[in-house]
């Protein structure tokens, strides 16, 4: 075995017999519409273009209540090597988290985060998300400088600026003012030792469970108003809106056969939206230069607007007002996810030094 | 009603062979998309991320599959863009994302060796079009014709790619291709 090619076909067979059989794992739940690629704390790490899926909480809510009781076991039990103030990072605190304890207008983020009806509260979701994750990062990043490792916190806004859905929620609001789609922009995987991993591995786990409670608390409200949004989107009145999106996304250049099938039509708002994340996304690989993806992401951001108002028109007028009654038929429970969110951003303070 | 119409999607979505489906078609296919998430990513959690999402979007899409023998080519196809979306997210402005020594257990450090380790990094080093026709040829084994329909290229454009591939390689691991 000589020759290159021989060589590089031989290190990624290698490469991938890394996996075992053993080493799959289950099939995560269908139809709860979550990209698993959030999974830290929706960060950094998200899914496609389509941006962070609203179904995310429903699985993050999910997943922390089978690790709840676990968890609770070792809850408000710290580690020992968790530095005090001497150790914790030399960047000061963001004035605005550190005097709050909880954001402002707690309802609205949770509506936003959890109960999302429109692009306008999907963003503010993420912003309640960037809130209570910076105080996680707070938390983490304390824990890590007892290792020896400074690392920084980013701003609420920093960790909203990724979390965006195009299919379900968009904001095109957001979209119009920024004259683009949303895209990711974050700078390359920085080089982590093998100790350095172990220690942030001990730290995020550390810097989560304070949101436990919040996370446990809203599955049950995630869970029923997931399916109404889910007909709402499907309905008549949202699909009597489609003539009219394939007509303006076919005016400004929406290929006949979008994956070379005559059955590829836009059927659905999701159909529209996937297509055109899809199509940017994929501009790369087919090897368009930064320039090109940037007049790309401009035009098909203003299409994206100006196809989709009608669509979502309809869509968030008929959520808004599902939305106003579910808030009410669930009243207690919500009035209880708030309280508890309270509480788990004093306790997340607390931690963080605030 | 349009076989493809929203209604008739949630109706055979539905329909309880379709979990049932998709749960066979993760058992018989979740370790190769996952490896090929692997070779891709270098990231073993962020290969598993995207075989699940690309079985939670088949799912979402299983009633307005015409052909369902065809959703193991969908499922591949989706894998790919989960992992050029990743690719693009994790490094803008550059085409370096070195191999993550933290997913390689000492065992299988000992027995892939340090010449595989160099080989791996350097092809991750390419630019994503290059890797990605390295990987489809020599993880996947697959043919002109399918890396050009999986890339969304011209078939000769596949094999120049991967003339230019082989040759960075080579100049990368300094050596002659």
């Amino acid at each position: 075995m000589n020759s290159l090619e021989d060589r590089v076909r031989a290190a990624v067979q290698a490469t991938a017999a890394e996996i075992g059989p053993d080493d799959v794992p289950p099939m995560r739940p269908l139809g709860s519409g979550s990209p698993a690629s959030r999974r830290r704390a929706g960060r950094g790490s998200g899914g496609p273009r389509g941006g962070w899926q609203w179904g995310a909480p429903l699985a993050a809510a999910a997943a922390v209540l089978a690790v709840v009781a676990a968890a609770s076991l070792l809850a408000g039990v710290l580690p020992s090597h968790v530095p005090g103030p001497a150790a914790r990072p030399s960047k000061p605190a963001h004035r605005t988290h550190a005097t709050a304890g909880y954001p402002p207008d707690l309802e609205a983020g949770l509506i936003g985060f959890f109960l999302p009806a429109s692009g306008a509260q999907f963003t503010t979701g993420a912003l309640f998300m960037g809130e209570y994750t910076a105080l996680e990062e707070k938390i983490s990043s304390a824990c890590m400088a007892g290792y020896g490792y400074r690392v920084p916190v980013a701003t609420p806004a920093q960790i909203a600026r990724p979390v965006w859905d195009l299919t379900q929620f968009p904001d095109l609001g957001a979209i119009a003012r920024a004259g683009a789609l949303p895209s990711y922009s974050m700078g390359p995987a920085p080089k982590e030792s093998k100790a350095y991993q172990q220690a942030a591995q001990h730290c995020d786990a550390l810097s989560r469970r304070p949101f436990t409670s919040m996370r446990g608390a809203s599955a049950g409200l995630v869970n029923s108003w997931l399916p109404i949004v889910t007909t709402i989107q499907a309905s008549a009145p949202v699909t009597a809106t489609l003539p009219e999106l394939r007509s303006c996304a076919a005016r400004h250049g929406w290929p006949a056969q979008p994956y070379g099938a005559p059955d590829s039509a836009i059927n659905s708002f999701a159909d529209f939206a996937g297509w055109v994340a899809g199509h940017l996304d994929g501009a790369e690989s087919r090897g368009a230069t930064a320039a090109q993806l940037n007049a790309l992401d401009r035009h098909w951001g203003s299409v994206f607007v100006e196809c989709a108002r009608p669509t979502i028109a309809v869509m968030e007028k008929l959520q808004l007002a599902a939305q106003q009654m579910f808030l009410r038929q669930h009243r207690r429970q919500f009035a209880a996810l708030a309280a508890t969110a309270r509480a788990d951003f004093a306790r997340a303070g607390r931690l963080a030094g605030q | 009603m349009h076989p493809h119409s929203p209604a008739r999607e949630r109706d055979l979505r539905d329909e309880p062979d379709a979990e049932a489906a998709l749960t066979d078609l993760y058992r018989l296919h979740a370790l190769r998309l996952i490896r090929l998430g692997y070779v891709m990513l270098g990231d073993r959690q962020a290969a598993e991320d995207v075989v699940q999402d690309a079985f939670a979007g088949l799912y979402r899409r299983w009633g307005r599959l015409a052909d369902h023998t065809k959703a193991p080519q969908y499922l591949r196809s989706s894998v790919l863009n989960g992992c050029r979306s990743a690719i693009r997210r994790n490094r803008p402005g550059t085409e370096v994302l070195d191999f993550d020594p933290a997913v390689v257990s000492a065992e299988t450090d000992v027995l892939a060796g340090e010449q595989q380790r160099m080989l791996m990094r350097a092809i991750r080093r390419l630019p994503q079009r290059q890797r990605e026709a390295l990987v489809l040829r020599f993880y996947l084994d697959e043919p002109d014709a399918e890396i050009a329909r999986l890339m969304g290229i011209r078939e000769s454009t596949v094999r120049s790619t991967t003339h230019r591939a082989l040759a960075a390689l080579g100049r990368l691991l300094g050596e002659e291709s």
